[in-house]
């Protein structure tokens, strides 16, 4: 005989299975502190090609000038601009990315908890049967 | 008001029933759009600007996931681009590679934004995407509808002095360089519809999140206005010279098509509201039932009624001779 209330509960798993639960379950793979610094160490390679696509355009929008002025500035005091700059850009990027990746990691988690809990009441419900 | 609600019900068992098929039309057919007006706006490389291999390209996208969409789309762009000054795809390919690192490492699922917007602008109703977006995404679609506004404005600024880019020498990259950067940067419009599209898409959410009757309809009509308003004051005081009536008649339409949307995806009855009141032991809930107005869409069950079947008199003797001999 079918019950109702168990097939609802299926139906209802196994959509999440099938959605969300892939994307969860990939990240409840990882210890916390290992999955939010994965993320961290990506969004800090992608920060870095993006400011050096930057920098790249902002240099060659002045090649000829920046050519002609090379030898009379203090290159030692542009690279230190340039690099506060990256570290700036690079340190607010990566604390987003921190604060995103935190609160993915404790959504996964719920919903994964979830998951798991309708799973015990399912198994209830077949040893009631 | 029923017939439209049935109408709805057919329609969205009729999407359930063929979702199978109608994702990859869909899909087909969003590609072959883009990808045709990107021909149609830049189209400088004669060998894609071809309807045969739009068409393969947007078959080959239809079973690929979005996101290859986006991705094929920017190719072309690239591709055009490139035909028609080097410079101008470094630019393009730098803006593309910035959006994909900083922004859709976050959301994915955002990127078909990116294609929509320009979309909705060739079509001259691109304020439906900050409204809709309002209503069904979050605050920070703002980030990917400006990513759409940046890559149509490219695109139209690229198209425009297309002829001035062709005129100048190939000696001068770092002129044509600083002209397509000075051009994207200083355009005041742009900038203009970003801020308004990013003001309407928050306006928008907070209304429509908020616990009062009609909170959706108000939300529509809110942003519509707060989107006319800045624009306009946007022409007022950076000259950006807008069309006054585009901007009005195009916020109307862009409403209506999003009320069209709250009716498929919002439409609750606010008279049958019911408030209760209750408590657990850590906690007291005063929760707002709103029930959606639904209807049984009638199932049309057609009753076949055989005739009783004609029989030869000669046919029924022989049955009736053989009923009395018991055979």
């Amino acid at each position: 005989m079918l019950n109702q209330e168990r097939v609802i509960l299926m139906t209802k798993m196994a959509s999440y299975e099938e959605n969300e639960g892939k994307k969860s379950g990939s990240i409840m793979n990882y210890f916390r502190g290992d999955y939010i610094w994965f993320q961290v160490l990506k969004s800090f390679v992608c920060g870095t090609i993006a400011f050096g696509i930057v920098f790249g355009m902002y240099i060659f929008y002045d090649f000829e000038f920046f050519m002609m002025d090379i030898y009379k500035m203090d290159l030692m005091e542009f690279g230190k601009a340039v690099l506060m700059k990256y570290l700036l850009a690079i340190g607010i990027y990566s604390i987003i990315s921190y604060a995103i990746y935190c609160y993915r990691y404790a959504k996964a988690k719920n919903s994964v908890k979830l998951y798991l809990n309708n799973l015990r009441r399912l198994a209830g419900m077949y040893d009631k049967t | 008001m029923t017939s439209l609600l049935v109408a709805k019900q057919y329609f969205k068992k009729f999407i359930g029933k063929y979702e199978v098929y109608l994702t990859p039309l869909m899909k087909f057919f969003l590609s072959f759009v883009s990808l045709m007006l990107i021909n149609k706006k830049l189209g400088y490389m004669g060998r894609i600007d071809n309807t045969a291999i739009v068409l393969i390209v947007a078959l080959m996208c239809s079973f690929m996931p979005m996101n290859f969409i986006v991705i094929i789309a920017a190719a072309f762009v690239l591709l055009h681009l490139y035909v028609l000054s080097l410079e101008c795809a470094v630019v393009a390919l730098a803006a593309f590679l910035l959006m994909f690192l900083l922004y859709f490492r976050f959301s994915p699922k955002d990127t078909v934004v990116v294609l929509l917007t320009p979309i909705c602008f060739g079509m001259h109703i691109p304020y439906v995407i900050p409204i809709a977006m309002g209503l069904l995404g979050t605050p920070a679609s703002a980030v990917s509808v400006a990513c759409g506004t940046i890559v149509y404005y490219l695109i139209s600024f690229v198209t425009e002095g297309a002829t001035t880019l062709v005129s100048m020498e190939t000696e001068e990259t770092t002129a044509k360089f600083r002209f397509l950067i000075d051009g994207i940067l200083d355009n005041r419009e742009m900038a203009v519809t970003i801020v308004a599209f990013a003001v309407t898409i928050i306006l928008v959410y907070l209304i429509r999140r908020l616990s009062i009757d009609h909170s959706w309809t108000i939300a529509i009509v809110a942003g519509a206005l707060v989107n006319v308003t800045i624009l306009l004051v946007g022409d007022l005081m950076f000259d950006t010279n807008v069309s006054i009536m585009g901007v009005i008649v195009g916020t109307i339409i862009s409403a209506l098509i999003v009320k069209v949307i709250q009716f498929l995806e919002f439409n609750v009855d606010y008279t049958r509201t019911e408030k209760v009141q209750f408590e657990d032991d850590e906690y007291y809930y005063y929760v707002k039932a709103v029930p959606k107005i639904t209807v049984a869409a009638p199932e049309r069950t057609v009753k076949r009624i055989n005739q009783q079947k004609k029989t030869r008199p000669s046919q029924r003797s022989t049955e009736e001779r053989e009923r009395r001999t018991g055979r």
